[in-house]
């Protein structure tokens, strides 16, 4: 059975398929190899994914929602049309449309996968993965870090040896992973990352600076202007490195609003941004100890790093021209296919072998250790960047005479205060009363290679040894939380993939209706109820026809204001 | 007992690539998924070969050092260890390369003029009472583009360093405690200098001493990654947010002491407002020679402040103007009628002391007292009042002072 590797992206979206001893990616409903990851509903509970979803946000905004990656391992839901999603569920219908796009292409099923995650994703935040891959109907072989994934296809590709970085901005997280390749060897130095700095974000200084440069406020717009000054700045910042400054001309509030989108005005807005790159990388590099000088390629993947001030300031930082050989937009997607090859033992693979490391440190809480008595102190057991998986003992004892129960709250984190951590579970255990510091106990953390954590407390004058998988954390469903958003979930239907081209053609003119004005927007309104008659009809020839017709004018007038 | 090299099966060798090639060989028969005790010692042994390796000692060494030698690693592997080479190393590898070609700005010929236009911002913030308490009010540092070249970058943080360091010496001189930067601002400008990341640069290149320079290692294990408060997200009709169960340490970040003081001048400023809009009444009507001034100044506070505090402002005029807010315990603005409730617990409290007093009149001494009781218990409780407590709300020094 196939097992497809899958980059499951705050933006985009794709999926693939070792075979034959290459990567094989896998098109879409549309034939594009991206699927934007945009969840929609529509009437009558049929859901819609990718490019048909993304022109309803502007269309439909209350019904339609992106960057849900973003509340990954929280318990925040959105609501479509009066009906609430977690994330993971959001997930879940991306993931369920990349499995059919993929069994349809290779006509059998596909049941396993292979997903990637930011290597700074956090237990909870890989834990909720994890769950979206079950819920879409996925059993998830293994969660490889993106940057690690990108290493793997490039590293594959090119067969060079050293050591190198891997910068991968992505449309919602920014990560860092120096690795190193050597006799087929993958391995993982160090990883380091800020979940809240991407694409995204740099789009949304750029909204917000306009809008206080015109002293606008975000609730003065209605949703429909929002999301358009969303996409005319998306657009401006795609091309901001044309050598003529971008003018836009927008109504926000019932007021019209000329705005030249220069790259001085861009630059000053991502300043902040850029500022922020630098931390991560000199966390990476210091916690692999490997001096600046001895990398020796610095790899840039995510859409985010086709920014040339970007590739500056990382040029500049690293005192070399960054590559990026392969498509910054694929190579996630194709590392992540060649870990599902690694996974199903393909012949092909047999010298390929990939090490990783832990992100975060994982640990537990403590008395203070210098003596003041005071509780919620942090002692890492497994340290950040230890090659997994790992599995660490450290003694501890009680503190309290005749203490009868101990409880091991585990967190992870880098704060030398459990509050500042994020708390992953607690594990009880009883212990026969005694002097404080008398009893002792051994506490071992095995952290496997999906992330998942094992804790082991053994009291040591009894030799009782209690076993906990920490799998219950917060903002991740329980087993029987999981069945009902199933069954929830099931409900929901994909258009039948004949109608999809119609719907997506449909939403396209409808969104391209919003922006036009005048006789170009009647013309449009006057086809597309046209188009919907010949639908009505149900004559195949028609149809096509009417598609072909309604497809090149569309075309036509999306390229029309480029020019 | 296992050496090193027993487990990669090759013999001692300084040849790096020999170590790579025999850790290589070894992996594939003994991969991490498959086995991973055995990996891990595969692991350790390689790091340790390596370490063996890089520094000349794998021939030389026999079974016996090599326990020593263990610690030894353990030592160098420890982070830690390495931060004073390694950032030092990468500063210069960097300097040189800002000098490569591709540099628009050629900023060779001294520092832009900005450098100075900043260093005179942080003065200014210094010398200020308390503009430099905001961090909103740093934020000049991060819109200024020439940040991103090195050099600048690390000339200024250590020039603005040495400025927070006088200050705080200045501080500590003039009142005898220690008046270090709010722990916010600290984190903010360490983000964007890296002061935290270059303590041994810090301590060699000047004369600061180790205590100095302590407070930078608190800094360190700062996470400063926070979501907007709508996570960046596109569409939807409606983002349910769940609510983090809030502890009662963070309730304030820093200045607490200072609060029973800055909530005094806020009530003294709300009487003030008051009394001159009863004042006009009173001319007319007589009201305070009927019930006394604390009667027709009070009582009308206690109508009015629910008022205000359950409005978009979340406080009374006067602790609008002095930057306090009103919220619950899940740091939210309070309904209607939590807030009325709230001034009801304040009267209940102050109308049964005067209701005491009624029945048996307070000696000044007993007054003086209860007075001195109350001073400690503020101090004691961080600027949470016993009426705050109460009516299970709190005021918080949230946003900057006006209006």
């Amino acid at each position: 059975m196939a097992i497809i590797g899958i980059d499951l992206g705050t933006t985009n979206s794709a999926c693939g398929l070792w075979q034959d001893g290459a990567v094989r990616l896998i098109e879409n409903r549309h034939g594009d190899l991206l699927t934007p990851s945009v969840v929609g509903l529509d009437g009558e509970s049929n859901v819609i994914v990718g490019k048909t979803a993304k022109h309803r946000l502007m269309t439909h905004p209350s019904a339609t929602v992106a960057v849900f990656k973003r509340l990954m391992g929280t318990k925040h839901t959105v609501e479509l049309s009066d009906r609430r999603f977690s994330a993971t569920e959001l997930s879940a219908f991306v993931l369920k449309s990349l499995k059919e796009d993929a069994e349809t292409t290779l006509g059998e099923a596909v049941e396993e996968a292979i997903i990637s995650v930011p290597a700074y994703f956090n237990d909870n935040q890989r834990h909720a993965t994890k769950q979206a891959g079950e819920i879409a109907g996925l059993k998830v072989r293994r969660l490889i870090n993106e940057p690690t994934a990108a290493a793997l296809a490039y590293g594959l590709h090119e067969r060079k040896e050293g050591i190198f970085a891997v910068l991968d901005m992505g449309g919602g997280t920014f990560d860092v992973s120096v690795i190193e390749y050597f006799e087929g060897v993958m391995e993982v130095h160090a990883s380091a990352g800020d979940n809240y700095l991407g694409g995204e974000d740099f789009l949304e200084v750029l909204v917000n600076d306009l809008l206080v440069k015109n002293e606008l406020e975000r609730d003065q717009l209605t949703k429909q202007e929002l999301q358009g000054l969303y996409e005319a700045l998306e657009e401006a910042k795609c091309n901001i490195n044309a050598p003529w400054p971008k003018r836009l001309a927008l109504t926000l509030a019932g007021r019209e609003i000329q705005f030249e989108a220069s790259g001085e005005w861009f630059k000053s807005c991502v300043t902040p941004l850029l500022l922020r790159v630098r931390n991560p990388i000199e966390q990476a590099l210091r916690d692999a100890r490997i001096p600046l000088g001895d990398i020796e390629e610095v790899l840039l993947v995510g859409g985010a790093t086709r920014m040339a001030i970007f590739r500056n300031a990382v040029g500049k930082l690293f005192g070399r021209i960054p590559s990026s050989h392969l498509d910054p937009d694929l190579a996630i997607a194709m590392g992540a296919t060649v870990q599902a090859g690694l996974k199903a033992k393909d012949k092909t693979l047999d010298d390929v072998v990939l090490t990783d490391v832990c992100p975060y440190s994982l640990g537990t809480e403590v008395v203070d250790p210098g003596g003041s008595g005071r509780t919620g102190y942090f002692l890492p057991i497994i340290e950040r960047n230890s090659v997994v998986p790992a599995s660490r003992v450290e003694t501890l004892q009680t503190v309290e005479n005749n203490q009868k129960q101990l409880q091991v709250n585990v967190y992870q984190g880098e704060h030398r205060l459990v509050e500042k951590n994020v708390f992953l579970g607690a594990v009880d255990v009883k212990v026969p009363p005694n002097k404080a510091g008398e009893e002792t106990f051994d506490l071992r953390f095995s952290y496997d290679m999906n992330g998942l954590l094992e804790v082991d407390v053994r009291v040591n004058s009894t030799g009782k040894i209690i076993n906990h998988v920490i799998e219950q954390s917060p903002g991740t469903l329980s087993d029987e939380e999981l069945e009902r958003s199933k069954k929830r979930l099931a409900a929901l239907k994909f258009h039948p993939r004949e109608q999809e081209e119609n719907i997506e053609l449909l939403s396209r003119g409808e969104h391209l209706y919003s922006l036009y004005l005048g006789s170009e927007r009647t013309m449009l309104g006057e086809l597309l109820a046209n188009f919907e008659s010949v639908l009505d009809s149900q004559n195949g020839t028609e149809i096509t026809k009417a598609r072909q017709q309604l497809k090149e004018l569309l075309d036509a007038m999306e390229a029309g204001p480029l020019q | 007992m296992t050496t090193p090299w027993s487990v990669l099966e090759i013999e001692p060798t300084d040849d790096m690539r020999a170590v790579k090639r025999a850790y290589a060989r070894k992996l594939k028969r003994t991969r991490p998924d498959e086995d991973s005790v055995a990996f891990q010692q595969l692991h350790e042994a390689y790091k340790f070969a390596c370490y063996l390796a890089e520094n000349g000692l794998a021939l030389q060494q026999g079974d016996e050092e090599e326990s020593e030698d263990l610690d030894e690693v353990l030592d160098a592997l420890t982070p830690g260890q390495n931060d004073g080479t390694q950032p030092a190393e990468s500063v210069s590898v960097r300097a040189q390369s800002s000098e490569e070609p591709g540099e628009e700005e050629a900023s060779d010929s001294g520092p832009p003029p900005d450098f100075q236009y900043l260093l005179d911002h942080t003065d200014r913030l210094l010398a200020s009472t308390q503009e430099h308490y905001f961090v909103d009010n740093w934020k000049l540092f991060e819109r200024n583009e020439h940040l991103l070249s090195d050099a600048f970058r690390i000339s200024l943080g250590d020039a603005v360093f040495a400025r927070v360091i006088a200050h705080w010496k200045a501080c500590e001189e003039q009142r005898n405690k220690p008046a270090m930067l709010r722990a916010e601002v600290l984190h903010y400008l360490d983000s964007i200098f890296g002061w935290s990341n270059r303590y041994y640069d810090l301590l060699y290149s000047y004369d600061y001493s180790a205590e100095d320079l302590e407070f930078l290692n608190d800094l360190k294990d700062y996470v400063p990654q926070q979501a907007s408060n709508k996570f960046g997200l596109k569409g939807g009709a409606a983002l349910h947010v769940e609510k983090k169960p809030k502890t009662g340490a963070a309730l304030f970040d820093g200045e607490a002491e200072s609060l029973p003081f800055v909530r005094g001048l806020a009530f003294f400023a709300d009487i003030v407002i008051l009394a001159l809009v009863t004042y006009p009444l009173d001319l007319f009507f007589g009201l305070s020679a009927q019930y006394g001034w604390s009667v027709t100044v009070f009582l009308p506070y206690l109508i009015l402040a629910p008022l205000f505090e359950a409005s978009p402002w979340s406080a009374t005029p006067g602790k609008r103007i002095l930057g306090l807010q009103v919220l619950n315990k899940d740091r939210q603005r309070l309904s209607l009628a939590h807030a009325a409730f709230r001034a009801l617990v304040l009267g209940a409290m102050v109308g049964g002391v005067v209701f005491v007093d009624s029945l048996v009149p307070i000696k000044f001494s007993i007054m003086a007292f209860g007075i001195g009781v109350f001073f400690v218990y503020m101090h004691k409780s961080n600027g949470r009042f016993l009426n705050d407590a109460a009516s299970f709300s709190l005021v918080a020094l949230t946003r900057k002072p006006g209006l």
